[in-house]
């Protein structure tokens, strides 16, 4: 009895921390996507353009390309960081259940 | 075989495959009908997102917005791809674990309200009608432009098809028709492209070709060439800009949070098995519409080099076929003002009004004569900005199995987005307003035949505005973006990511949000339209990305009411819990 109580805390600090650590990928993934989005290609678009990258101005780059590759590899990032998160914390989960079986 | 030919057997081809699709994946349940059963693999339903999202106007106009309007053009490409971040990362895993089968569904659930499923209804119905307007002129328009068709049997022709595979297969039907549809349109876009780059740079990847040094020997790259050009002309430098700094981040911000909030692109998220698929699925459509999204730039870039090497100083007479056959469908018009016989391409608007107006008669060169008044500006010619993805082929001296490929991938555009418009709009009718609302004791058989009867009825009236189109379909484009901006994404990721916002905080923030919003379009494109600048905008914000300030009131005003009334009952807390974990 004493057991499964405590069994069921961990498995809610387990989601508490899940949910917490997904936050924490959103808001570090957020700002980039906000660099990505609106600094480079927009704020920063002429101070940019004085670098050069394969024929084009830096801004004029993340304007019409560079932002959009970044988003592309914002989520699969995301997808990866999550997959990894999610595994890491079956594995506790899992050592948790046959903990409170034995 | 010549381009016409081409085209209808292109045409011809792709209905058969997708009618082919519609009967192999026939729907016989709801869940099928409303989320293809829900065990769509991520990659093809990546695939089918992206045919689904792209429309006609990405196929055939963005292209030729950023042609004219250089790097002032970007906002649409970083703007309708940027939103797909917000959707993978603030929506799409959230709401596959919800697992239900409609985005008021959602709204309903959490805001444990049959009002704010209803405003949800409302408004996701007026988003879709307003898009699917569009859609079906722009199925039209590319029937009678490539097949020499009347535009209404245009018309009539894309409803028989989109009919047979949305109201037979459902949602399962168009998902597997969507992937065909993107297959067939990005190697419709690809193929010119590609042509393109190796004609202007030797270059075969359009991306690069764009930042490489053309190969007539000048040494000058392609964008130094197009900046040389555009300023020669009396245009402002092609990679810079004339709009304000905050006007653009709104537009972008708008654009962004519009795409993320539109009903038929989140529930194609509500179709694969996991959560995990579904955040996957996001990153495989954003890769797949990448591809078409990155090369515009470059098929902006050398279509209006094209442009102006063929047209600029030309005689009338000695100008490609292509200016007298696109001047006969009326998407080019030239007067000669300085009666010289030779064509001047300039900044500024060629006519008065900027549509042209042709009269019968023809001028002394053979050109159509109009009854346009001349402008102040030198320039001479009036050019459709959809030209530039149209007449491609035709000013790069491609062969014509390229224009017939075009000719279907214009009509997959167009019929895909059509197809998973209709869906959302038979599913909302179906599903939020007679099962969860008004008959909720009806079976699911029953449902089902409601599901179809509602598609059946969206697809007619749709087909009504694509014949009968309201003068404003291209004005009320920033309606829909503003409206999915200002209404339903606040009220989804509030709903997701706050434990404290109740029914009457939702229900005061969409309706804030909306009412802000569309008043300030209404009040710019219908009631002033002649105040419609910059001048008299609140802050110098556009219409087009009034949007994001809408978005930010609905999200104060839900936060605010919210804490003036009761928080959420206990069975929505656990919802949250519910759908927090993977």
């Amino acid at each position: 009895m004493h057991e499964s109580t405590s069994s069921e805390k961990n498995k809610q600090a387990i989601a508490d921390r899940y949910w917490h650590e997904n936050k924490k990928i959103l808001l570090s993934l957020l700002s980039l996507w906000f660099i990505v989005a609106l600094v480079c290609p927009v704020l920063l678009v002429d101070y940019l353009d004085q670098f050069s990258l394969g024929g084009f101005g830096l801004g004029f780059w993340f304007n019409q390309q560079g932002a959009i590759l970044f988003f592309v590899a914002i989520i699969f990032i995301y997808h990866g960081l999550m997959q990894r998160l999610e595994a890491r914390l079956a594995v506790e989960k899992a050592a948790d259940d046959s903990q409170a079986e034995s | 075989m010549d381009a016409q030919s081409f085209s209808y057997l292109f045409v011809g081809l792709s209905f058969a495959l997708y009618i082919g699709i519609a009967f192999w994946t026939r729907a016989n349940s709801t869940k099928q009908f409303y989320v293809a059963g829900g065990g769509v693999h991520p990659v093809l339903n990546g695939m089918a997102t992206g045919a689904d999202w792209m429309s006609a106007a990405s196929f055939l106009s963005v292209a030729g917005i950023v042609a004219f309007s250089g790097r002032d053009g970007s906002v649409y490409l970083i703007g309708w791809t940027g939103g797909y971040v917000l959707l993978a990362l603030l929506l799409a895993p959230y709401l596959r674990k919800f697992g239900r089968y409609t985005v008021p569904d959602f709204i309903g659930e959490r805001y444990y309200s049959k009002a704010a499923r209803t405003v949800a209804v409302l408004c996701l119905i007026f988003i879709s009608f307003t898009y699917i307007a569009g859609q079906m002129r722009g199925v039209g328009i590319v029937f009678s432009r490539f097949l020499e068709v009347d535009i209404n049997t245009g018309v009539i022709i894309g409803m028989v098809i989109v009919f047979f595979y949305a109201v037979m297969g459902g949602m399962k039907g168009i998902t597997y028709t969507q992937v065909a549809q993107y297959c067939v349109l990005v190697f419709a876009f690809m193929v010119p492209a590609v042509f393109l780059s190796i004609m202007w740079t030797n270059n075969p990847i359009p991306q690069l070709g764009l930042g490489s040094q053309l190969n007539d020997g000048s040494g000058l790259t392609v964008l130094q060439k197009l900046d040389q050009v555009t300023v020669d002309l009396g245009f402002h430098a092609y990679t810079g800009s004339i709009r304000s700094t905050l006007d653009t981040l709104m537009i972008i911000v708008t654009l962004m949070i519009g795409t993320a909030g539109l009903p038929h692109v989140i529930v194609r998220f509500f179709t694969v098995p996991k959560v995990s698929d579904a955040r996957l699925s996001a990153g495989y459509a954003l890769l797949f519409i990448a591809v078409i999204y990155t090369t515009i730039p470059a098929v902006a870039g050398f279509s209006r080099l094209n442009l102006t090497d063929s047209v600029n100083e030309v005689a009338y007479e000695d100008a490609p076929e292509w200016v007298g056959k696109w001047e006969s469908t009326g998407l080019i018009a030239w007067q000669d003002k300085n009666a010289d016989g030779r064509i001047q391409y300039r900044a500024g608007h060629a006519l008065v009004p900027t549509k042209p107006q042709f009269t019968d008669a023809r001028g002394q060169y053979g050109q159509r004569l109009l009854e346009n008044a001349p402008s102040d500006s030198e320039n001479e010619i009036y050019v459709d900005r959809d030209i530039m993805v149209i007449a491609n082929p035709e000013i790069a001296g491609l062969p014509n199995w390229v224009i017939g490929l075009i000719a279907a991938g214009a009509v997959a555009a167009a019929l895909s987005t059509a197809a998973g418009l209709l869906l959302v709009i038979s599913s909302s009718i179906s599903h939020d307003l007679l099962k969860s609302t008004f008959m909720p004791s009806i079976t699911d058989k029953q449902e089902l035949l409601a599901a179809r009867l509602a598609a059946a009825t969206a697809i007619v009236i749709a087909g009504w505005f694509g014949i009968h189109p309201p003068a404003f379909v291209a004005q009320v484009v920033a309606f829909a973006f503003g409206m999915a901006a200002a209404s339903l994404f606040p009220a989804i990721v509030l709903g997701i990511f706050s434990e404290r916002i109740n029914k009457e905080g939702a229900i005061a923030g969409m309706i804030v949000g909306l009412v802000f919003s569309v008043g300030y379009i209404v009040y710019f494109v219908f009631i002033n339209p002649h105040q419609n600048n910059a001048d008299f905008w609140f802050w110098g914000i556009s219409t087009t990305g009034i949007g994001g300030i809408g978005a930010a009131l609905n999200m104060i005003t839900a936060y605010t009411v919210s804490r003036f009334f009761d928080a959420p009952p206990t069975g929505v807390i656990s919802l949250l819990k519910h759908i927090r974990q993977p």
